[in-house]
């Protein structure tokens, strides 16, 4: 659906984003991870057509993308604000006909979303009578408002109750099944393992990971296996799967070198299996890994 | 096309439904007012008593003069205007005049009948009717004298004397005549050019404010994934442009009032098209460098300096403005209309006084739209790159280069 063919940006000496390739499928949850200063505000920007990349293409749909596609892009920028002195559904009512609404069709689909997020009362109200959560989510409703078939999150649930981020969620994955793709960007892993299809982490403007969330977390587990058993164990063509063992009162430890099911194979014909056990790590682990070791 | 004539519409009702669009409305009003109160309390300088300590040096001349002021000038309650305190010499006087009980001190020496020469002293000369009535009365009584000295009869005397007033009338384009009232021709301009001025300046404020606004809440982000930088910058000088349009009828309804209930033609239909041309052309000048300088600052205290310079100099036919009407064909008034920020201003203030040729009225209305397209294109330059940059001000190569890419 859309593609990031090896863009850069450059400021001054500094290069932002390096040569970044991805490539996301309709219908994807795409979470764009990565340290403070990474890159990622500048590639959304990018992507959003804020700002041209230096070099590099962008694809969306099979051709290179045109300033009249992004219409039916939302947004949901990390850094917010919105007018403060401005009545809550005047404001959606400007950015809906900015972006080609009118009429009854943007009337009621404002207020469907003032509904859906209790601001029935409040839709003659300054922006500034609202609570910083309030705002947020009148921030996430302008994303949303015109339909978008692609929408970009910059850090979507911070400042949210657990409540509002139920909500949030609901709604992204109901847009989700109705075709919507969407870039996630967070530093909050544990929504990235709970919504996001693939991830992508970049690290000093570089992509590190890019693939579905159960690929990565596939290649990262670490084979570290535990077997607990009954029965003796002859240890002769062991150390072909694990090289390093330790056995002790009849439990197995160390790191497997073979495909999982091999080993199974192997053992099964030896002993009784009580347990085994692959530690799989988390994201968080798997993200402090990678970029350790990419410094 | 659609989403800058969406973006001109929020920008003009926004701003067009605050309260601060009335209070702009009528500050420059406010403010005027204040600035004529003083010229019309002037005006009627007879209000008062003053008292004239004389210094006489030159005998019996001066018992006649001040017969003659006694006789001349009246209170509305016809008592004397000026009364008359007589000192033996001029230190005295001095301090009396220092102690206040005295308003002005005349000496009149001993020959003035021959230097035709007297001095006047007060605390503050700003009184000049209180003077010009002194001068003349003095004058008048000094060539009397002289003329009766002759062997002449008083009467003969008086009436050769007499001096000659005059009627003032002003000639418009289609041959009419109206009486003059000099005050009203020699302000209608003015207030015209100080009007033009301060709604290019609020507007321009706004506008300032505006993009500075939208930068620091971010909603240039949204804005600009929908519209183009160069849309966004279009509706937001048009929308505050037409908030401009709105205040300047709604001064030249005022004018219009004012002139029928004052007998006088203080907006000139005739000339409407043109001002309006170089009004917009005005705007349009400074819009663009205030929209540039929104992108260039976080916050409005910064970009105050840059904006006290760009005041400065457009400011500059305000200030001069008496004497660009008193002396419009002068060099230095030609010059200075030929200077883009101050050209709308000046030829303003030259076309209300009638001195503005025809080539020159093309000419800088040629120059105007250039200079404006100019401006255009280098805020719109300056202006998408910057209006991106948060916390680092930028530095003047860095804007060469924006200009130059």
């Amino acid at each position: 659906m859309i593609q990031l063919q090896k863009i850069s940006k450059f400021f001054e000496e500094t290069t932002a984003v390096d040569r970044v390739s991805f490539n996301i499928e309709k219908g994807d949850i795409y979470g764009l991870l990565g340290p403070n200063g990474a890159g990622k505000t500048t590639a959304i920007r990018m992507l959003m057509g804020i700002l041209e990349p230096d070099e590099g293409e962008i694809i969306w749909n099979g051709h290179s993308i045109h300033f009249a596609d992004r219409m039916y892009f939302g947004y949901l920028p990390e850094e917010r604000g919105l007018y403060q002195k401005q009545k809550l559904k005047e404001t959606l009512l400007y950015f809906g006909r900015l972006r080609g609404m009118s009429g009854k069709e943007l009337n009621s689909e404002i207020d469907m979303w003032l509904e859906r997020f209790n601001f029935s009362d409040s839709a003659s109200r300054k922006i500034e009578e609202l609570s910083k959560g309030n705002q947020q989510k009148v921030q996430f409703i302008l994303a949303l408002l015109h339909n978008p078939e692609f929408i970009i999150l910059d850090e979507p649930f911070t400042g949210l109750d657990p409540l509002n981020q139920v909500l949030l969620k609901d709604i992204i994955q109901e847009k989700r099944e109705e075709g919507v793709t969407f870039i996630f960007s967070t530093h909050q892993m544990e929504q990235v393992e709970r919504l996001c299809t693939n991830i992508c982490l970049i690290n000093k403007g570089k992509v590190l990971i890019d693939g579905t969330l159960s690929d990565v977390k596939a290649k990262h587990r670490k084979n570290a296996v535990t077997v607990k058993y009954e029965g003796y164990l002859k240890t002769d063509g062991l150390e072909r799967f694990i090289p390093e063992y330790q056995l002790e009162n009849g439990e197995l430890t160390g790191v497997l070198k073979t495909p999982t099911n091999e080993f199974l194979d192997w053992l099964n014909q030896r002993v009784e299996i009580l347990l085994f056990a692959q530690s799989t790590p988390s994201l968080e682990q798997i993200f402090i890994e990678e970029v350790r070791s990419a410094a | 096309m659609n989403r800058m004539l969406n973006i001109l519409k929020w920008e003009f009702m926004v701003r067009f439904r605050s309260k601060i669009f009335l209070i702009s409305l009528f500050m420059p009003l406010i403010i005027m007012a204040f600035s004529i109160l003083p010229a019309l309390l002037m005006d009627k300088g007879g209000e008062t008593e003053v008292k004239v300590g004389i210094v006489n040096h030159a005998g019996q001349i001066v018992a006649d003069f001040k017969n003659n002021v006694e006789h001349k000038y009246q209170l509305e309650n016809e008592k004397p205007k000026y009364w008359f305190i007589d000192y033996e010499n001029f230190d005295d006087a001095k301090v009396e005049l220092l102690e206040k009980s005295v308003d002005v001190i005349m000496v009149i020496p001993a020959g003035i009948m021959d230097t035709s020469n007297a001095a006047y002293y007060a605390r503050s000369l700003s009184n000049f009717i209180i003077l010009d009535e002194l001068r003349n009365t003095l004058s008048h009584t000094v060539i009397l004298q002289r003329i009766a000295a002759q062997g002449v009869a008083v009467e003969m005397a008086e009436s050769i004397s007499k001096r000659v007033s005059m009627d003032t009338f002003e000639i418009n384009k289609e041959g009419e005549l109206t009486e003059g009232n000099e005050l009203m021709v020699l302000l209608g301009p003015f207030f015209f050019v100080f009007l033009l001025v301060m709604a290019v300046f609020i507007n321009g404020q706004l506008l300032l404010r505006s993009v500075i606004e939208e930068r620091t809440n971010r909603m240039v982000e949204i804005l600009l994934s929908t519209v183009s930088a160069r849309e966004l910058m279009t509706g937001k000088i048009l929308g505050l442009g037409l908030l401009g349009m709105v205040q300047i009828l709604f001064y030249l309804a005022m004018g219009v009032v004012f002139g029928m209930v004052k007998g006088i033609e203080i907006v000139r239909f005739d000339e409407l098209p043109i001002l309006f041309i170089y009004f917009l052309t005005g705007y349009f000048f400074f819009a663009a460098i205030y929209a540039t300088l929104g992108t260039l600052f976080d916050n409005e205290q910064d970009a105050q300096q840059s904006m006290s310079i760009v005041s400065i100099i457009a400011m500059v036919p305000l200030m001069g403005s008496f004497y660009f009407m008193a002396n419009p064909t002068a060099l230095v008034t030609k010059i200075l209309s030929f200077i883009p920020p101050m050209t709308p201003f000046m030829m303003i203030l030259r076309i209300s006084s009638d001195a503005a040729e025809p080539w020159e009225i093309i000419a800088t209305i040629v120059l105007m739209i250039f200079s404006v397209w100019g401006m255009m294109v280098l805020a719109g330059k300056i202006f998408r790159t910057a209006l991106l940059m948060y916390g680092k001000r930028a530095t003047l190569p860095e804007i060469w280069r924006w200009i130059r890419a």
